[in-house]
């Protein structure tokens, strides 16, 4: 039993093998290593990957576009040892989500001299070639200050779920979600907790919330895995008063806001993020030169009316909002924005 | 008389091994049937054939002249055979009512709810036929070993079971509990009851049985009515030889005591305990279970710090509970009762065990010396004429008797002083238990001192230089060797005095 | 036909004790199996590139899956190696920043993680507790030790002398490797060749029956476990060399792969029967894996899946043996 499990691996791996074999002259060969692959981000953000670079194959006849994507599981040790395995595959461009970026510095050096295009994801890396960046800051303000209209000047009390301690986007996220709250003075910030990016853990802590703080009137997090379990156990209490503000930009999230209790969220969709990542190699492959930090588009994601109500009690009006039916449109149609389409 | 269960050319191998061949069998109602022979010579086979838990290659078994077939141990209980195991397989935490229901519980009338006042009733009625005196509604866990076995055959007959197998059922039992159960056979036999009992105790067998039948490598060596043989027959079939009578050597006993044991106390075990062991000296505790000596030998030994009055060894006291480590060091080694539990180590080789104890000797350079531990495992071996295929053998594979030896040969050092023995020929078959007298005669040759505990009266006065009876905690007296009073002795044990 | 069953059947006995050298060939021949395997699949898999970042990436798990063997021989397990690695990794790398001498850091990083072993230790030795309870306490006690010292950030070390085991490679030979090879030596001799180790196979295997015979299997244990957190602290230093920073997340997982890593090489989950060679190459055969299974760009999804696999034909191959001998 056990040997046919291997034959089948062998059998597995040789196709593999054979499909390399067969690359046409103008290969891209693009590898993505992440931290993870199960949360609700990681898989729409590998699924998007994976359909993009099926999508590029298809509709450039000129160069054979490969790639596949490797988890490390949280582990760094395991992320070091992918890396230096893919290293030495050289493939054309990685893109790395380090956990820890300083530990990658001697492996971007390495990667260079294959002549191996890197490309930091999130957190930025000066030696890389490119950074491929979410604006955390940036987009946390945009959430404290939707919290900050939206709420309307009555006195308002907060909970903010963070992500696993040391994790610089969860850091950034929080730095500018607290820095958007600060900009009024109605709001509390009662709670803050990290709960590790883990839907679980998140539970536990708003069943702790809503017992410990009766009087609670909305859930910020830094990421949409924290608004699942939140939301489902403020409806079970009965409690229809309670705001929700995400980031992510998960669907099942945006589905929400119309009918619901979510007021804002941040359009990341790992959906988008995929496929955005494979427009941005096949970009560099045919030799244009993206901006060393890359931005990547985030916009905030509100309903039109609570627009209204946010720009009535002084929300900016030059941050740019996408409305539900938009946002839940591009966030699961990558290719309307990063497909073949946008380059040719 | 008719027999009620007759086998007919039973044979079984396994692989090349003929386990049985062609052995016949039977027992009548009302008969003690004494099956007996040496571990491997096929009586566990034959009883598993028997019980359904082997199926014979070839032959037949008849149930009151009709051929039955038992191939699951279900088709055994159905024909109205029992097994009465050496590992009891009672649940500790039920009454003993509980226990003899168990699978098919009394239900009040109508209801899903146990009828626990009748299931009683019934089972004290039961006990009372055969004249046994116990408690339906008490816990098994607070039985004692020969009361649990009772509980086990009161469910065998309460399931109406006429075969009642009986597998060396007396070698947990203390002399008091013997007694009730060979009662309790008489009583069975008159009420019709066809007993098979597997045994090495010739006199047990020559008390009770009717028949006895000698099994000897798959064979049937002698099958006789107990009035037409004896027990140097029974025992020369078993072995194919005549055992040699063990013969207590002559030897002189002198010098300081090795160890000196002054009015020691343990509430609940012990009291007021007074002796000596010199030399070259063998002291043998006595009593019934329960009478404290194994408690007392432990205090002695470090393994219990829990008392009062002085244990002094090579002629000053030692503090009590420091340890085994500290006796080991200083010479004194005990082999315990329980061997699965403390006196083997079951996944280990032959070696390890053999060389646990004093591995420190066998440092050279800061590293064990392979060659030192060879030849001290090689000579235990050969010196207690332990039978392995070879060292690296897992112990757990020998026999009960072979494993016993390991526990004697490791502390076969030239350092060893005092050797400590709780019931050492426990559950071992008769040719292992020669082999052991031998080898605690052999080493009070050497001068060590043996502190021995036994609740086998034969076995007490064949080897002891003295006897120290005990009952209840307290020494009753004791005897030197040859003044042995064998009736004075249970006299002692039992609480009484002649 | 008849003779053939007759030496059979004589053989049994002895093929009880040849069991674990069954066990041997078994794993050899998955290795072999495995690397032929992957190599057709992709021909970089005998590079000598590759095969040091195989043996790099699996030095930590060398070293502490064979702690672990030690401590699986008495019949415990320790959860805490991986949080320790953390844990010691911190005392080591604060030392080195504040006072700037390798030497000190590697020291203290040592006595960090035998501090957790000792604790462990204690508990489950002297104390007589559950190993699995003891270690799953300190698995978080050490973990949030980590992230407390570290304040959850990282650490960059410069320090060439404290990078140089972790980090340095003759060639496509990691240092490291040869470094493993000495412990594996050391410790081979510290397991066969000594009293202690003697000890730790009786601990295992009857602990009551060590105690009577005079020897102290619950100081055996405080030692086993003690050791098994110098082996963290050692893997710690190794750990910062490779990634050139001091982590508060490092090690993770790290005590599953290890104890894959030893039932893989046949030690038994109850103590008492095993050895350091079949830790070796359970070791080997699980790096391989997962090397192989990077390298064919096999979907991560199946990795895991693959990785339980080839744990269950492992066990369910036990149990055949087993059943083998008992009859």
């Amino acid at each position: 039993m056990k040997l046919k499990t291997m034959t089948a691996g062998l059998a597995l791996a040789t196709a593999f093998g054979a499909g390399a074999a067969l690359a046409a002259d103008d290969t891209l060969d693009i590898v993505f290593i992440n931290d993870g692959h199960v949360a609700p981000y990681h898989v729409a953000w590998l699924t998007g990957f994976e359909d993009a670079i099926a999508a590029y194959d298809k509709a450039f006849e000129d160069v054979k576009v490969s790639g596949r994507w490797l988890s490390a599981e949280g582990s760094l040790e395991k992320m070091i040892q992918q890396t230096e395995v893919t290293i030495n595959e050289r493939p054309d461009v990685m893109f790395v989500n380090a956990i820890n970026v300083d530990a990658f510095e001697p492996l971007v050096a390495k990667a260079q001299a294959e002549g191996i295009t890197w490309i930091a994801v999130h957190s930025p890396m000066e030696s890389a070639d490119y950074s491929f960046t979410l604006g955390d800051v940036a987009n946390g303000t945009n959430q404290g200050m939707a919290m900050c209209a939206l709420s309307k000047g009555e006195p308002f009390k907060v909970g903010v779920m963070l992500g696993q301690a040391g994790n610089p986007s969860g850091e950034a996220r929080r730095e500018g979600i607290l820095k958007g709250i600060a900009t009024c003075d109605n709001v509390e910030v009662v709670a803050e907790q990290p709960a590790d990016w883990d839907t679980v853990k998140a539970q536990t802590i708003a069943e702790n919330w809503f017992t410990q703080y009766p009087d609670l009137n909305a859930i910020s997090g830094v990421t949409d895995a924290y608004m699942y379990p939140s939301i489902a156990i403020a409806t079970n209490a009965g409690n229809t008063d309670i705001q929700f503000y995400g980031y992510d930009g998960d669907i099942p999230i945006i589905q929400q806001m119309e009918s619901g209790q979510v007021m804002a969220d941040i359009l990341l969709s790992g959906t988008r993020e995929g496929w955005n990542f494979v427009q941005m190699a096949y970009r560099i492959h045919k030799g244009e030169t993206p901006e060393k930090v890359y931005d990547f588009f985030t916009p905030l994601v509100l309903t039109e009316e609570n627009h209204k109500i946010a720009l009535e009690h002084g929300f900016p009006e030059d941050v740019q909002v996408y409305y539900v039916p938009q946002a839940l449109e591009v966030a699961a149609k990558g290719y309307l924005e990063f497909g073949p389409d946008s380059v040719k | 008389m008719s027999n009620r269960i007759d086998m007919k050319g039973i044979t079984k191998s396994f692989f090349a091994t003929k386990a049985l061949d062609n052995v016949d069998f039977s027992c009548h109602a009302s008969e003690v049937h004494a099956l007996v022979g040496l571990n491997g010579a096929g009586k566990s086979t034959l009883m598993k054939v028997l019980g359904g838990i082997y199926s014979s290659d070839e032959g037949t078994i008849e149930v009151d002249g009709a051929a039955v077939t038992i191939k699951t141990p279900v088709d055994a209980d159905n024909a109205g055979i029992s097994m009465i195991h050496q590992e009891l397989s009672l649940i500790n935490e039920l009454t003993v009512a509980g226990n003899i229901f168990l699978g098919r519980e009394l239900k009040r009338a109508g209801t899903p709810f146990l009828d626990k006042r009748e299931m009683a009733r019934r089972v004290k009625a039961e006990l009372d036929r055969f004249g046994l005196m116990l408690d339906p509604n008490m816990p098994v866990r607070e039985l004692n070993s020969g009361e649990k076995q009772i509980v086990e055959i009161i469910r065998a007959l309460m399931s109406n079971s006429w075969l009642i197998v009986m597998d060396e059922p007396t070698s947990a039992l203390s002399e008091e509990d013997k007694e009730r159960l060979f009662g309790f056979i008489e009583r069975m036999k008159q009420e019709g009851i066809a007993i098979i009992y597997i045994s090495h105790h010739m006199p047990e067998i020559f008390g009770i049985a009717e028949r006895v039948t000698v099994m000897r490598d798959g064979e049937i060596v002698l099958s006789e009515r107990i009035a037409e043989t004896s027990e140097p027959a029974v025992i020369r079939s078993m072995t194919g030889r005549e055992l040699a009578h063990f013969e207590k050597p002559h030897k002189e006993i002198a010098g300081e005591p090795l160890l000196t044991v002054d009015a020691l106390s343990k509430p609940g075990s012990f009291e007021d305990v007074s002796f000596e062991v010199r030399p070259g000296e063998i002291v043998v505790l006595t009593g019934l279970r329960g009478c404290g000596a194994p408690e007392l030998a432990k205090s002695v030994f470090g393994l219990d710090g829990d008392y009062t009055g002085t244990v002094s060894y090579l002629g000053s006291p030692l503090v009590p509970g420091r340890g085994p480590a500290v006796a080991v060091r200083e010479g004194m080694g005990l082999v315990t009762e329980n061997r699965d539990k403390n006196g083997i180590l079951p996944a280990l080789s032959v070696r390890d065990n053999i060389a646990l104890p004093f591995l420190e000797k066998a440092l050279r350079g800061g590293v064990l010396s392979r060659g030192h531990i060879e030849a001290v495992v090689d000579k235990a071996i050969r010196d207690t004429s332990t039978k392995t295929s070879s060292p690296d053998q897992e112990i757990r594979f020998l026999s009960g008797g072979n494993k016993q030896k390991i526990c004697f040969s490791r502390w076969l050092d030239d350092d060893l002083k005092l050797l400590i023995l709780l019931e050492p020929t426990r559950g071992i078959d008769v040719h292992a238990k020669a082999d052991i007298y031998r080898i605690i005669e052999d080493l009070a040759g050497r001068g060590v001192g043996v502190l021995l505990l036994s609740y086998e009266i034969d076995e007490v006065t064949m080897l002891a230089d003295r006897v120290i009876t005990m009952y209840q905690g307290k020494s009753i007296a004791r005897y030197n060797y040859p003044e042995f009073d064998k009736d004075q002795m249970l006299a002692d044990m039992a609480g009484a005095r002649i | 036909m008849m003779t053939s069953t007759a030496t059979l059947a004589s053989g049994t006995p002895k093929k009880a004790i040849d069991s674990l050298m069954l066990r041997y060939l078994v794993l050899i021949g998955l290795i072999v199996i495995a690397s032929v395997g992957f190599s057709i699949a992709n021909e970089n898999f005998y590079s000598l590139t590759n095969i040091g970042i195989l043996l790099r990436s699996i030095a930590v798990l060398f070293l502490l899956a064979m702690g672990m063997t030690f401590i699986m021989l008495t019949g415990g397990i320790d959860l805490s190696i991986g949080s320790n690695v953390a844990f010691s990794g911190a005392v080591g790398v604060l030392t080195l920043v504040t006072t700037g001498s390798a030497a000190l850091g590697f020291a203290t990083s040592i006595l960090a993680g035998m501090l957790i072993g000792g604790i462990n230790g204690f508990f489950i030795g002297r104390l007589k507790l559950s190993p699995f309870m003891v270690s799953l306490a300190t698995y978080a006690l050490a973990r949030g030790l980590a992230l407390v010292l570290y304040d959850a950030n990282s650490i960059n070390v410069d320090n060439a002398a404290f990078l140089w085991l972790g980090g340095v490679s003759w060639g496509n030979m990691p240092v490291v490797i040869p470094f493993v090879a000495l412990v594996f030596i050391a410790l081979s001799v510290l397991l066969y060749q000594t009293p202690f180790g003697r000890d730790v196979y009786a601990a295992g295997a009857n602990a009551n029956t060590a105690f009577v015979l005079g020897r102290r299997p619950e100081r055996t244990l405080v030692w086993v476990y003690v050791l098994s957190g110098a082996l963290a602290g050692l893997s710690a230093i190794i750990t910062v060399g490779r990634v050139s920073s001091g982590q508060p997340w490092a090690g993770l997982y790290l005590e599953f792969d290890a104890i894959t890593a030893v039932i893989l090489g046949g030690t038994s989950l109850f103590g008492g029967r095993g050895k350091l060679l079949g830790t070796i190459l359970g070791v080997l055969l699980y790096g391989i894996i997962i090397n192989g299974l990077v390298l064919t760009g096999t979907n991560p999804y199946l990795q895991s899946l693959i990785k339980g696999l080839i744990l269950l034909g492992v066990v369910l191959l036990d149990t055949l043996t087993q059943k083998g001998k008992a009859a």
